[in-house]
């Protein structure tokens, strides 16, 4: 009876299968459909890449040989591996940081096909009898890994979300080599997903809005106090009033030194330097909700508080009958 | 190596009723070898975009896209002319398929097999225009041009295998 080899029911994730049986008798019909190759072993050794058709296995297991030679053993050891040539899918994942050292989660997919059918036998799969994208994954996860996050830590966030196809794109030409270095063709790379903390998330829009990094510090620094204040409820209003101005503050420049006395007469007095530009205007903030509002606004735009001021313009507290930092009467 | 015709074959090609069956098989077999040196010559093509990309990337170009969209496309061509159809009918089939016509088939492949060179060259010139972004503009238009001739021409052929 004839030997018909043939890979039946390949599952979806299967990559290699190996024929279990090693001996194959003399004129076995080797069935490779065209979505496949097998490569054929003989002794031990890779002797063809067989492609898509009908191929009949000339082995040195001729009936009657073997059993006079080996007995129920036959030395004569042929081995069928068959190896799917369609497109696999796999995932990654991981955590890097961006330019701005924004930390960053990123996950996607990427596509691969077996290139080299031989090399990737020999140099990843093998004596394994099965393999599949799972193992790919786990074997390649460094690769992917190093690459993701050499490119995205030389973006900002907002580059990396306008240009995710661009980041895709330099990842997978970075990692092609690696993928054909095992026999494997990185067909495509697709980033589903980057995120970042909400923290940051607000940080990084008040700093785009803003382009002071200084400024974003300040207002963390001060919703942080906010947020402490508000766990004393005694204490909490009036201490904001006095604290929250204070830290809006520009910290102070340093001093000049001073100039050592030499006993000669003293220089003729420069013109006066001109003063160093002042901000446009202070960023004031809601002493209800602790976020920036316009200055000189009446109402804040995001609680909605009504927003009480002495006659210089500075806030004052509800019910205050003298301007905490001026000390002006409140009428 | 060769392609030489076996025994078995030979006596298949005498026998009445059964040596046209063969022959058309292979004519077949010879289409599937001419489309396969074709889809060859394309793969060599893909690698020569590949190496493009990793010098593109090298001096951070601005065709990275452009050079990645047409290894796509190769890529798709490549699998496509691999695995066309070879042409063939059943005996219940409204429309048969005679040997002349498979002939035409294999004619078509050999019509593409100096396209696939034409397309070889131009990623070849890409690839060593790399660092030159005028130049590296128009040649990656030259080879989109040349991917669609030879696009055309693959359906006109699947058309035709299809009995169209």
């Amino acid at each position: 009876m004839v030997q018909v080899i043939e890979w039946v029911n390949p599952g979806e994730d299967e990559i290699i299968w190996r024929y279990p049986n090693e001996v194959i008798k003399w004129g076995a019909q080797l069935i490779v459909h065209e979505y496949e190759v097998a490569v054929f072993m003989r002794d031990g050794k890779i002797y063809d890449v067989l492609g898509p058709g009908r191929h009949t296995l000339t082995t040195q297991n001729l009936p009657l040989l073997y059993k006079l030679v080996g007995g129920s053993n036959s030395p004569f050891k042929a081995t069928v591996i068959f190896v799917s040539m369609k497109q696999f899918q796999g995932r990654y994942g991981g955590e890097t940081q961006t330019r701005e050292l924004a930390p960053v989660k990123y996950y996607g997919v990427y596509w691969f096909k077996v290139a080299d059918p031989v090399l990737f036998i020999t140099e990843v799969v093998g004596g394994q009898s099965l393999y599949d994208t799972q193992d790919v994954t786990k074997f390649i996860r460094a690769y992917f890994n190093e690459g993701m996050m050499k490119h995205l830590s030389a973006y900002s966030i907002v580059d990396l979300f306008q240009n995710l196809d661009m980041v895709s794109t330099q990842v997978k030409v970075k990692l092609m080599e690696d993928f054909r270095r095992l026999g494997l063709e990185l067909v495509d790379v697709k980033i589903e997903g980057v995120n970042t903390t909400d923290e940051w998330r607000q940080r990084l829009f008040w700093l785009m809005q803003t382009g002071n990094a200084q400024a974003v510090m300040q207002m963390d620094t001060v919703k942080q106090v906010a947020a402490e204040l508000g766990k004393s409820p005694g204490a909490g209003m009036g201490t904001g009033m006095v604290l929250v101005p204070q830290l809006f503050q520009q910290p102070a420049q340093p001093a000049q030194p001073a100039q050592p006395y030499a006993g000669a007469p003293p220089a003729p007095q420069q013109p006066p330097q001109a003063a160093p530009a002042q901000p446009a205007a202070q960023q004031e903030i809601c002493p209800y909700c602790g976020k920036p509002i316009p200055p000189g606004a009446r109402f804040c735009p995001y609680c909605g508080h009504e927003i009480k001021r002495c006659p210089n313009g500075h806030i004052v507290p509800e019910g205050a009958k003298f301007c905490p930092v001026c000390g002006a009467k409140i009428e | 190596m060769g392609k030489e015709t076996s025994i078995v074959e030979k006596l298949e090609l005498i026998i009445p009723g059964f040596h046209g069956y063969k022959k058309k098989e292979l004519i077949r077999e010879d289409d599937m070898l001419v489309r396969g040196k074709v889809a060859d010559t394309l793969a060599q093509a893909k690698r020569e975009l590949e190496r493009a990309l990793q010098r593109c990337a090298m001096v951070n170009c601005q065709q990275l896209m452009g050079i990645e969209n047409l290894r796509k496309k190769l890529m798709m061509l490549e699998s496509r002319i691999r695995h066309a159809e070879a042409g063939y009918r059943g005996y219940f089939d409204r429309v048969k398929f005679k040997e002349k016509e498979l002939e035409r088939l294999l004619e078509y492949d050999a019509k593409m097999i100096e396209m696939a060179e034409d397309i070889l060259n131009e990623a070849k010139n890409i690839n060593a225009q790399a660092a030159n972004p005028q130049a590296l503009g128009m040649a990656l238009l030259n080879l989109d041009d040349k991917l669609v001739n030879f696009e055309e021409v693959l359906s006109r052929r699947m058309s035709f295998a299809a009995g169209e």
